[in-house]
């Protein structure tokens, strides 16, 4: 029992009225003493709940029938529960100290980091896979009509030489790799280029212009074989997944529906295939290009052939951007393509 | 008779710093739990908005008990679960289950606003909410669908039916609130707004259509892609609009709703400014995007504060003379599950 701590003031509420009554508190052999105009009681602590301190806001006291005390002098009240042995739950200090709380941020911006780079990927296979047929249709003729609107031209290889190249791609050996039933349809690049892009639904379309680039037909089959392992492991489904899923994450804790609206087309257009993923279809490739007595250099060929300044085409159009690391442009002076092509060259 | 020298307004003292390291810690714990601890997380947020909101010297407080939030977010977790499986394994039974939650929800949000009311309270007595479960499926299924077959228009009659079902079917103690709130009103608000944000719109996308339409070449197929370009534009104004517009109708709404509304002889006031409200909005955005997610507890913190401090009380007599109802306790399944399908009965 403590003498020298004076008592605190508090206001008392009985919880049948909104009368507020000032009154004195004061510990006193492990008893609150409250102390007023026609308010007298002792409550033992044991059975008072005692508010968590929280900032600024006032301290409440509650008693077992329902009447309460607001306390708006934080330090004196903790000053007599301290002497009256009274702790704050751990989780309650850590709030409140500094080093605890940069711990915590710490802590969170790790789970953040491993969430997106190991979590997330897994989630998005497993719901890739389970993805229905129907869907991945519908998604790969919508990106293929946007596309056919805003950046394909038709076609200007002869019909024979398509053809040709269809029969050839059909007649691949796929042994024991997970099958792919690709179809195959040409289009003018125009600001793509000389290009090859995979839609989940086997779709794999090929611009005039790669034909143009490719010495040999072999060249070509290397790059559709890579666009077959694109399909075969479902990574435009994958990465659409996990675009939507950042985005949703964003979106939500922004806390604006409307950023979401604008948000998921700029997280697709700005899609582009992680190294791993590039790897996984370079591995495919490589391993239905020797079952079909192809060699695999060949696809390493025709890539450095697009890693590097654009070739010049008849009529002069311009063959895509150099410095884009998107899947709509091989063009890319990043070594994530040289590292490719010597991944390629090295393979038995 | 002018009342407005006693004016009482509320005090919101809370400090981000102090909420952010409680929402850090908190965040840390939740994630830790994978989610379990949200409920204690959640309570502890009601309490430190609650505790630090005071009018007349006192302080709210909040009642809610972990326990029965957590009962409620693991229903409402299970019933999107039961959505998400059935759609993906039976779309017809999907159907049905969404059917059924859509039957269950107007139910649901009405035991969220008795859990809300009955877990607040201020002096010591608790708040009640008297709506009835009847007009619950008025305000939120039929009017949502008349929404829906007047393409928009019933809109801002549902804002009026939502706030005066939630405002003034609610009590302190034994009295009740009343809300004046007038379709006019709301109507005027939203019908100003609207006209704004589409004529700014078209305004922008007229002018750059006709941009367009001089400096056009005769590329083949660019008219097409022109055209798409300008569509795009007009979706992408309009959004922003509708950005812009939403504070001045969120101020607009708040205004109306407090400013009819009373208690006994006592009356409020709200005197929230759209353009103010719209500043803190787009700072906090900015101030979340470029401090890559840290400021989140600050910006909520800043928008609360603004919200509250400008509803003051005009008391007419003393504020000691309410008295207590005496009630059972309510579950809580109704309250989080409104929030798992994001429906906010807020300010």
């Amino acid at each position: 029992m403590d003498l020298s701590d004076p008592p605190v003031t508090a206001l008392y509420f009985d919880g049948r009225s909104s009368r507020a009554r000032p009154v004195m508190l004061s510990v006193t052999d492990g008893k609150l003493v409250t102390c007023g105009e026609d308010v007298e009681r002792r409550d033992a602590l044991a059975v008072l709940r005692l508010s968590e301190p929280l900032g600024h806001a006032p301290r409440l006291v509650t008693f077992p029938d329902g009447a309460h005390c607001e306390v708006s002098d934080d330090a004196a009240f903790r000053r007599m529960l301290a002497r009256s042995g009274q702790r704050d739950a751990p989780v309650v200090r850590w709030q409140f100290s500094r080093t605890a709380v940069a711990v915590s941020l710490a802590v969170l911006v790790a789970c953040l980091v491993l969430a997106h780079e190991w979590l997330l990927p897994r989630l998005a296979r497993q719901v890739a896979e389970r993805v229905p047929a129907e869907l991945a249709t519908r998604v790969s003729d919508e990106t293929l009509a946007m596309l056919d609107a805003n950046v394909f031209g038709p076609s200007q290889l002869p019909v024979a030489r398509q053809q040709a190249l269809s029969a050839r791609l059909a007649t691949l050996k796929q042994a024991d790799m997970p099958t792919v039933r690709p179809q195959l349809l040409f289009r003018q690049g125009r600001p793509m280029g000389a290009n090859a892009l995979a839609l989940p639904s086997g779709l794999i379309v090929v611009t005039d212009e790669l034909v143009a680039l490719a010495r040999n037909d072999e060249e070509i089959l290397g790059v559709l074989a890579h666009e077959m392992g694109h399909v075969s492991q479902r990574h435009g489904l994958r990465l659409a997944i996990e675009s939507s899923a950042v985005g949703l994450f964003a979106a939500w804790y922004i806390g604006d529906v409307s950023a979401l609206l604008a948000g998921v087309p700029a997280a697709l257009s700005q899609a582009r295939y992680s190294r791993g993923f590039e790897r996984e279809a370079d591995d495919f490739a490589a391993r239905l290009l020797v079952l079909n007595g192809i060699p695999v250099g060949r696809l390493a060929d025709i890539l450095e052939r697009m890693d590097g300044p654009p070739e010049p085409l008849e009529g002069g159009s311009r063959t895509g951007s150099e410095h884009s690391r998107s899947p709509f442009a091989y063009f890319a002076t990043h070594p994530l393509t040289a590292e490719r092509i010597h991944r390629l060259r090295a393979a038995p | 008779m002018d009342k407005q020298d006693n004016a009482l307004p509320v005090v919101f003292s809370g400090e981000g710093r102090d909420y952010f390291g409680i929402w850090v810690v908190n965040l840390l714990l939740t994630v830790l739990t994978l989610g379990i601890y949200s409920a204690w997380a959640k309570v502890r947020r009601m309490h430190f908005f609650y505790r630090h909101t005071s009018l007349a010297g006192v302080a709210f407080d909040y009642h809610g008990e972990p326990l029965s939030i957590l009962k409620g977010r693991t229903l409402a977790f299970l019933m999107f679960m039961a959505y998400q499986i059935s759609a993906e394994t039976q779309p017809m039974v999907a159907a049905i289950v969404l059917l059924v939650l859509m039957a269950v929800m107007p139910w649901l949000l009405h035991r969220s606003l008795c859990f809300r009311m009955h877990n607040s309270s201020y002096r010591g007595l608790r708040f009640v909410f008297r709506g009835s479960v009847r007009q619950a499926y008025v305000v939120f299924l039929g009017l949502p669908l008349l929404i829906l077959v007047s393409l928009g228009l019933a809109f801002p009659l549902w804002v009026h039916a939502l706030k005066v079902y939630q405002y003034g079917s609610s009590a302190f103690g034994r009295s009740g609130f009343h809300c004046a709130l007038s379709r006019a009103e709301i109507y005027r608000i939203y019908l100003v707004a609207g006209m704004v944000a589409i004529g700014v719109t078209v305004a922008i996308t007229l002018l750059l259509g006709l941009g367009v339409a001089e400096t056009l070449s005769v590329e083949e197929g660019a008219e097409t892609r022109a055209l798409a370009m300008v569509g795009g534009v007009a979706l992408l104004a309009g959004f922003a609009m509708m950005l812009c517009v939403a504070p001045f109708v969120a101020a607009g709404v708040q205004n109306a709703v407090w400013n009819g509304l009373s208690l006994g002889p006592h009356r409020f006031r709200s005197a929230v400014s759209g353009r103010r409200l719209a500043f803190i909005t787009l700072t906090n955005l900015l101030g979340v995007i470029l401090t890559l997610g840290l400021y989140r507890p600050f910006a909520e913190l800043r928008l609360m504060k603004y919200r509250l401090q400008s509803i003051s009380m005009l008391p007419d007599g003393d504020l000691d003379d309410f008295v207590a109802l005496i009630e059972a306790d309510v579950a809580a399944i109704g309250e989080e599950s409104a929030e798992m399908f994001d429906v906010d009965v807020g300010l």
